[in-house]
């Protein structure tokens, strides 16, 4: 059981991955402002629960594509927040350029199948 | 220092805990303030906040993962993937380790044999500063080995040496209640030892005072001996033992492992040593020792700290030429023979290890350049084969690069795959070498210097583990670097049709191809170079016939031989009872044995004759032997008459070389000529040259007296069977035996035996170099094979409707062989040429071939066009035969 879990999650961490580095390299941010902007960037069409965020957060840090500081919010709470590092955004330029491309892929295929139809 | 570490990391932990729970708190707090101002109640709005951040502590756990043990659990991952992916593809994986195992194997144990014999240090305190002392007087012989007693004098002087030593070999019968036993060692002078920086371990070694006549009768076992023959006893020490019926007291013996010299070692520079040294006595210089002259002793010495060879040596020749200047003015007739010596002379100081290396270095240097051409070749095969199995794991990178593995993690993950293949190939590898070596110690430990020292050290295994990593991360770059180009771009719509990148992979599998043909046409080259040779040496004839011939030597004890008619008696007794034996067609005796190297060189001089201007012909070797000896061993009489029993002692038989030297052009029948001072000798009849030490060195002029003339040399025996000659030994040994029990039997061994021996080498060396270049060709075939069947298997469709237009089979075949046809050209085109340069640095190792016979490069070039042929056509002829409607449907 908690296996199968584990194997989709593997599946989406991919995507959020993206999604997450993508949020970030807009500004500097906590993890709540982080899910905000996942919600704003995908229309909301991304249905996880929000806890979920935080370990691709970890990940991320400790691949070095993050970095973290101790900050105040807007709320004047302390909070820690997440910014890319240089590794971080080569890293997410990479990842869109492939993403494009697999969408582009997918795309092609589809249409050579409807055409031939 | 562990404390320290897990303290930081309790305290580090501590933090992060608190940090996570921070940061969840927060969280929580602004989405719950969020959702009040949105217009919940804020009991409703907690309760959503905690719904919609889901389990609490599944998170954390996921959380405190990822942060902690990424690389562990990546670790494991990548493992399980690679094992996986090699069990998935079981025939490219097992061609893969079995290559890669084979090549590992040849590297290691090349390797493990060049660190052995040439570069790991003698096992000996400073062993860099000892040397071998050696003159080369080129009219007298023709390697660097002996000196005279009277230059060590003057040497030793010199101030050029901590210590050094003058050094014989020598040989006693150990007088025993049953049998006895003969034992082989060396007489040194009392320095010896300490040359080696070595002590006995028990007793004490040789100091001046053994070294004076009439006191000299001590001897130092050697550790092998002691423990044979004296039960490992330390009470022997102070012991008298009876050696050829002489009294000697037993001083000391010698660390286990100490047996210098030992044949294997010192076979190259001297004439003839024990196989391993038993004992040691000391060496007397007696008056008589430098009167006499004698160029048969070796010499080694510990430099002093500071001085180099170089100057040592130039230090001493000039000492080695007044010596010669004082005997020209003592032998005036000798004066012309000095005066071209002069000339000539050099003196050698060589470190031990070069002196125990000359004449393998070359050949192990070429071997171990061999072998890395070979690796070379197993790593193109493999780049070759990877590059076809990346080529159907296109589809797999793309997805997982498309779902977010990054280049880095894909190429660990490629690393991993990599080093399971060539772990696995080098744990395969470690235990073939383990076993070769074995293997090459029963075989050669005694034939080749310092084999018996080969073992797998840590450096060999450093060597062998650095080539294994650097192997999986060239293999782990090639393959991403064709993969992250492919992948996402045409990964998912390419299966079959021909893209720019495959177009690149088509290129760089080319090259490769071409390389691995070059390189098995060097290998098969240098191997048809060596086997020609080889075949040339055993063509050779050693100047008799060895098959189904008996030796042995049995040296006299004093006591029944001390006056010359006696022991001229015993020899006659024993031929005749050996004649006698059943199955034996005739025996002889002879003073030296032909090919064992051991010879006894006299200067000779035509009378009423100039001296040749070749140097050749002034010192030949000189054998007694029995009337029958060329009969028994088949050495043909050229002209004249053979000794006969009773013939005078002044006559002599001479070989062909000495006649074509002394007296070119003339009948030497009837002629004259000196043996030293002695009075001359009349030549009665010519015999064929006959090889000693080596078949591929010019065989030296040669002549015979009867064993009459002179009695007390050695006594070889020579006994012609009409059998298979193993099975007289112990009748023969019996025969000895019964005429006198108190007789050492040693060196019984066949004649073919003697001739194995003398070609082991080159056997060695010629097998070593065949099985490269087989292994070699089987490579680059299995490359080609790989390729052309990925060709056709991509091109399945295109032949379908090939064949279904009305194309034939053997249309498809030649169209597929065309592309194989242009790689072998290419290939064989640069192996040629850079085969041209390996014959000519080849050419050292050579016998009678010239190295750009054409015969050679002709047929290395045949022999790989076939094999290319057959790996080309085999996958060919499967596509040709392809049923045109399921080729269609193939995609």
């Amino acid at each position: 059981m908690y296996r199968k879990k584990n194997e989709s999650a593997e599946l989406l961490q991919g995507t959020l991955d993206l999604l997450v580095l993508k949020a970030v390299s807009l500004g500097k941010m906590h993890g709540y402002g982080i899910l905000l902007r996942i919600g704003q960037i995908s229309g909301g069409s991304l249905e996880i629960e929000q806890g979920a965020l935080y370990p691709a957060l970890y990940r991320l840090e400790r691949q070095g594509l993050l970095e973290t500081a101790w900050g105040t919010s807007e709320n004047n709470r302390r909070a820690k927040y997440y910014m890319l590092t240089n590794r971080g955004r080569a890293q997410l330029k990479e990842e869109e350029r492939s993403w494009t491309r697999l969408v582009d892929a997918i795309g092609t295929v589809l249409k050579a199948r409807a055409s031939e139809a | 220092m562990l404390r320290f570490l897990h303290w930081r990391s309790v305290f580090r932990r501590k933090t992060f805990e608190r940090e996570m729970a921070d940061e969840f708190a927060f969280h929580l707090q602004t989405r719950t303030e969020d959702l009040i101002r949105s217009g919940l109640s804020p009991q409703e709005a907690e309760r959503r906040a905690r719904l919609e951040f889901g389990g609490k502590e599944r998170y954390r756990a996921e959380c405190r993962e990822s942060h902690r043990v990424d690389w562990l659990d990546e670790l494991v991952r990548n493992s399980r993937h690679a094992w996986r992916n090699l069990r998935k593809a079981p025939a490219f994986s097992l061609i893969a380790i079995g290559s890669l195992a084979l090549g590992l194997t040849a590297v290691g144990l090349m390797f493990a044999v060049v660190n052995t014999v040439l570069l790991r240090p003698l096992p000996f305190a400073e062993s860099d500063r000892i040397v071998t002392i050696s003159q080369r007087i080129p009219l007298l012989s023709s390697s660097p080995t002996v000196v005279t007693a009277d230059e060590f004098q003057l040497w030793e002087q010199t101030g050029l040496f901590e210590s050094a030593a003058l050094l014989d070999t020598a040989a006693y019968t150990l007088d025993r209640q049953a049998h006895p036993e003969r034992i082989y060692g060396a007489s040194v002078t009392p320095d010896f030892f300490r040359v080696f920086g070595l002590q006995p371990i028990v007793g004490r070694g040789f100091s001046a005072g053994d070294a004076i006549e009439g006191r000299s009768h001590v001897i130092v076992l050697s550790h092998q001996l002691w423990v044979r023959d004296f039960a490992s006893d330390p009470g022997v020490i102070g012991k008298t033992i009876l050696l050829s019926s002489m009294p000697m007291t037993v001083i000391g013996v010698m660390p286990a492992g100490f047996d210098f010299p030992r044949l294997a070692d010192v076979s190259q520079i001297m004439n003839w040593a024990p196989e391993q040294a038993e004992f040691w006595t000391p060496f007397v210089i007696t008056p008589k020792t430098i009167e006499d002259g004698n160029f048969d002793y070796y010499a080694i010495g510990r430099l002093r700290d500071g001085v180099t060879a170089a100057r040592a040596a130039a230090r001493m020749l000039p000492l080695a030429v007044h010596l010669f200047k004082e005997k020209e003015i003592k032998y005036p007739q000798y004066k012309g023979i000095i005066e071209q010596m002069l000339g000539l002379l050099m003196v050698y100081v060589t470190p031990l290890q070069d002196t125990m290396a000359w004449g393998i270095r070359d050949v192990l240097w070429m071997l171990l350049a061999a072998v890395a051409l070979l690796w070379v070749l197993v790593l193109f095969n493999l780049g070759n084969l990877l590059l076809t199995k990346s080529a159907l794991r296109v589809r797999e990178y793309t997805v997982r690069q498309a779902l977010g593995a990054s280049r880095w993690q894909l190429f660990r993950q490629n690393l991993f795959e990599q080093i399971a293949l060539v772990g696995s190939a080098s744990v395969i590898a470690v235990v073939l070498i383990l076993w070769g070596i074995r293997v090459l110690r029963v075989i050669a430990a005694n034939k080749l210097p310092r084999l018996y020292e080969l073992r797998f050290s840590v450096s060999d295994f450093t060597l062998l583990l650095g080539i294994t990593f650097l192997t999986a991360i060239l293999f782990a770059a090639l393959s991403q670097l064709l993969l992250s180009d492919t992948a996402l771009t045409f990964g998912l719509n390419s299966q079959g049709r021909t893209s720019t990148s495959d177009q690149r992979s088509n290129r760089v599998r080319f090259i490769l191809i071409v390389a691995e043909i070059a390189a098995s046409v060097v290998l098969l080259v240098g191997a048809g170079l060596l086997l020609k040779s080889f075949r040339n040496v055993m063509q050779e004839q050693p100047g008799f016939n060895p098959q189904r011939v008996l030796t042995v030597e049995v040296p006299f004890n004093p006591k029944n031989t001390d006056k010359p008619e006696k022991r001229l008696q015993h020899i006659r007794e024993l031929i005749d009872r050996l004649g006698a034996l059943p199955g034996v067609t005739s025996a002889s005796v002879v003073s030296y044995l032909p090919l064992t190297g051991e010879k006894e060189i006299h200067n000779v001089r035509a009378l009423g004759k100039p001296l040749p201007q070749n140097p050749e012909g002034i010192s030949a070797e000189y054998r007694v032997i029995d009337a029958g000896y060329f009969r028994t061993m088949q050495i043909p009489l050229i002209a004249g008459e053979s000794l006969r029993p009773g013939d005078p002692s002044t006559f002599a038989v001479i070989n062909q070389k000495m006649a074509a030297l002394l007296w070119p052009g003339e009948d030497p029948i009837g002629k004259q000529f000196k043996d030293g001072n002695n009075p001359p000798l009349k030549v009665i009849g010519v015999v064929g040259n006959v090889h000693n030490g080596s078949l591929e060195k010019p065989e030296m002029m040669q002549f015979y007296r009867l064993f009459s003339a002179n009695p007390y040399h050695a006594a070889r025996f020579v006994i012609r069977s009409a059998y298979d000659p193993e099975a007289l030994v112990p009748r023969v040994q019996k025969t000895i035996w019964q005429l006198d029990a108190s007789e050492p039997v040693t060196h019984i061994q066949t004649m073919e035996r003697l001739v194995e021996a003398v070609t082991l080498r080159r056997r060695f060396e010629t097998w070593l170099l065949g099985s490269f270049a087989a292994v070699a060709l089987f490579l680059s075939a299995l490359g080609l094979f790989g390729v052309a069947s990925l060709s056709a298997a991509r091109r399945t469709r295109e032949f379908g409707i090939r064949l279904a237009v009305g194309a034939t089979g053997g249309q498809i075949v030649r169209l597929e062989l065309a592309r194989t046809a242009t790689m072998v050209i290419v290939g064989l085109a640069f192996g040629v040429i850079a085969s041209i340069a390996v014959a000519q640095a080849m050419a050292g190792l050579l016998f009678r071939v010239t190295p750009w016979s054409a015969k050679i490069f002709v047929g290395a070039a045949l022999v790989l066009i076939a094999s290319a042929l057959l790996a080309g056509w085999l996958p060919a002829r499967r596509a040709a035969r392809v049923d045109p409607a399921t080729a269609l449907r193939s995609e």
